[in-house]
């Protein structure tokens, strides 16, 4: 996204923002791609403790969601994070499902493994962001008026209005199904 | 336009305002104080900003470069810059005191990572790896291992690689085929690796290379590889380097990005093998090389990170310095910066809620690798503890 800022600035060497693009590039593949450490998530680490672990951490988001609820100016935040808390519980209870099936399990847990990181990395990101909201806004209420602050609620504010969604529709990308990849034929 | 600046300010906020509860001045970690933590985040952030940052596009231009003895040159600018690194003392702030390090917690270590990434992320590989390279002999070798060769990999005078990757055994590790012929008190290992970050360069006296490889009569799979510890140079009993051992950088290769830092084809054994030592126990390898694996996984996490932070700050100071179109705020008048197109705020404030997003989330989890040495210092304490990694 550096390089769409900078136009077709960005495309060509002399800015430094292709050379970000380049180097950064590699971070998805190696010590295990993106795929690798999904299949890790949604197949070992969830089936291994049928998603304890989890659901703690999912607790903690909504226990954050309570918190952003109890602030009047942060309460459409907190409504948000706990809808995305209660996406990735779902994800997880039709990986899990799914994922155990003696015949199907395997095929499950590589169809889903994706979309459900993705998710679950929406949901702790925003989380996180919610976090700094309420961070924020004590600082705030405190009397501080560093900008800093300021930004940092824009920020988390569009951390879980306008990034969050995009990680929820995962969900509805897992509880479509996984008939289309096991149909195609990458040889036809 | 290409320069970079340390979030310090990011990076204190998620320290001490967001991640209170969880090492600073904790037990087990007492010596970090806040106003340590500051300054210890202010000295990286001079090291970052001004020694690292600036060689970023050098090292892109000129790259590593192989010779035909099989000797590689770094970047210009990259061995001094890694030198200044390592007299600082910055290799082993995250380290133990017990092991020569300065017992920093994993959520401070993790922030200057962060700048160091960011300033130069391919001058910033050759510390990951060797911290990895710690983590696994620190947890799994024997105490004469540990005692030979941590002290100067803490220092960084030395540099850690690990070798998994072989040509037919990528995402697959049980397909090793290097071999390890037991010989006395070692092994001699034969083979070639693959992808081997920082696997031959001119920046430190020493590189320790820890190698997945499997025993003649070792069952197939996963459960035949064990992990082996092979130096570039030998070591002598009083700690002074030896001989060369067998292993040769084969090539480098030519890459989309990260061109200052060497990425190498190893080759092993060429003329009657290379001196390996069994790390941990036999057929164990693959367990105890994800001790090191995991510590890379959450770096290039942190990584990603801070290049993202860098991308940021280069796209901010574009966004406000172009002058393109009007906005409905300058009707009339003169050009407006893009940065005043809400189209373009909304890619900003897209790639800053990323940053900082992926910022808490990345030192929350350092802040989950420093529970079991609060948890340690602190047998009373009803601390959640981290399930294990692998």
């Amino acid at each position: 996204m550096g390089v769409q800022v900078h136009g077709g600035m960005g495309y060509v060497e002399e800015t430094g923002a292709a050379q970000l693009l380049r180097d950064a590039r590699i971070a998805p593949i190696y010590e295990g791609t993106n795929g690798i450490q999904a299949l890790d998530l949604a197949g070992r680490k969830l089936q291994r403790d049928s998603g304890a672990a989890l659901s703690a951490l999912i607790n903690e988001v909504h226990q954050t969601a309570e918190a952003l609820r109890g602030e009047p100016s942060l309460a459409a935040l907190g409504k948000a994070l706990a809808a995305g808390a209660d996406d990735l519980s779902a994800a997880m209870v039709s990986v899990l499902e799914q994922g155990s099936d003696p015949e199907n399990g395997p095929d499950a847990v590589q169809a889903y493994a994706t979309p459900f990181l993705n998710l679950a990395g929406h949901v702790l990101c925003a989380w996180q962001m919610g976090q700094a909201a309420l961070k924020a806004t004590k600082a705030i209420g405190d009397g501080s008026d560093e900008p800093f602050y300021t930004a940092k609620l824009c920020s988390a504010n569009f951390a879980i209005t306008q990034w969050l969604p995009v990680g929820r529709a995962q969900r509805a990308i897992i509880e479509s199904g996984m008939q289309c990849l096991s149909d195609f034929d990458p040889a036809s | 336009m290409n320069y970079y600046a340390a979030p310090v300010r990011d990076l204190r906020f998620v320290l001490e305002e967001m991640l209170t509860h969880c090492s600073l001045a904790l037990p087990g970690f007492e010596e970090a104080s806040a106003d340590l933590v500051e300054a210890v985040l202010e000295e990286a952030a001079k090291l970052a900003g001004d020694v690292w940052g600036p060689l970023n596009s050098i090292g892109d231009q000129q790259g590593a470069k192989r010779h035909v003895d099989g000797s590689v040159t770094t970047p210009e600018g990259f061995a001094s810059a890694y030198q200044a690194y390592v007299e600082g003392g910055w290799n082993g702030i995250g380290v133990s005191e017990a092991l020569g390090g300065q017992n920093l917690p994993e959520v401070v270590a993790s922030a200057v990572q962060e700048m160091l990434h960011g300033a130069n992320m391919a001058l910033g590989l050759c510390p990951m790896l060797t911290a990895g390279a710690i983590e696994a002999l620190a947890h799994h070798g024997s105490e004469a291992l540990k005692t030979t060769y941590l002290p100067k990999l803490v220092e960084g005078t030395w540099t850690g690689t690990m070798n998994l990757t072989e040509s037919q055994a990528g995402s697959d590790l049980s397909k090793v085929r290097t071999k390890a012929v037991p010989e006395g008190d070692h092994y001699r290992i034969s083979g070639q690796k693959i992808y081997i970050t920082w696997g031959e360069h001119d920046a430190a006296e020493n590189i320790i290379h820890l190698v997945l490889a499997r025993k003649p009569d070792a069952p197939e799979g996963n459960k035949g590889i064990s992990l082996f510890l092979v130096p570039k140079f030998l070591v002598n009993e009083d700690g002074s380097l030896g001989e060369r051992n067998d292993v040769t950088c084969a090539s480098i290769e030519h890459k989309l990005g990260i061109h200052g830092s060497p990425t190498c084809t190893l080759s092993f054994g060429e003329n009657g093998g290379a001196i390996g030592y069994l790390v941990g126990e036999e057929g164990r390898g693959l367990n105890h090389m994800f001790t090191m694996m995991n510590e890379a996984r959450h770096k290039v996490g942190i990584q990603g990170i801070g290049v993202a932070e860098r991308a940021c700050q280069h796209a901010f100071a574009y966004a406000q310095e172009r002058a393109q179109g009007r906005s409905p705020k300058s009707r009339g008048g003169n050009e407006c910066a893009i940065s005043d197109h809400l189209d373009v705020r909304r890619m900003l404030l897209s790639m800053r809620a990323r940053t900082d997003a992926l910022r808490a989330l990345a030192l929350y989890c350092a802040g989950q690798l420093d529970l079991p040495a609060i948890a340690k210092a602190t047998p009373s304490a009803n601390l959640p503890r981290r399930a294990p990694m692998y």
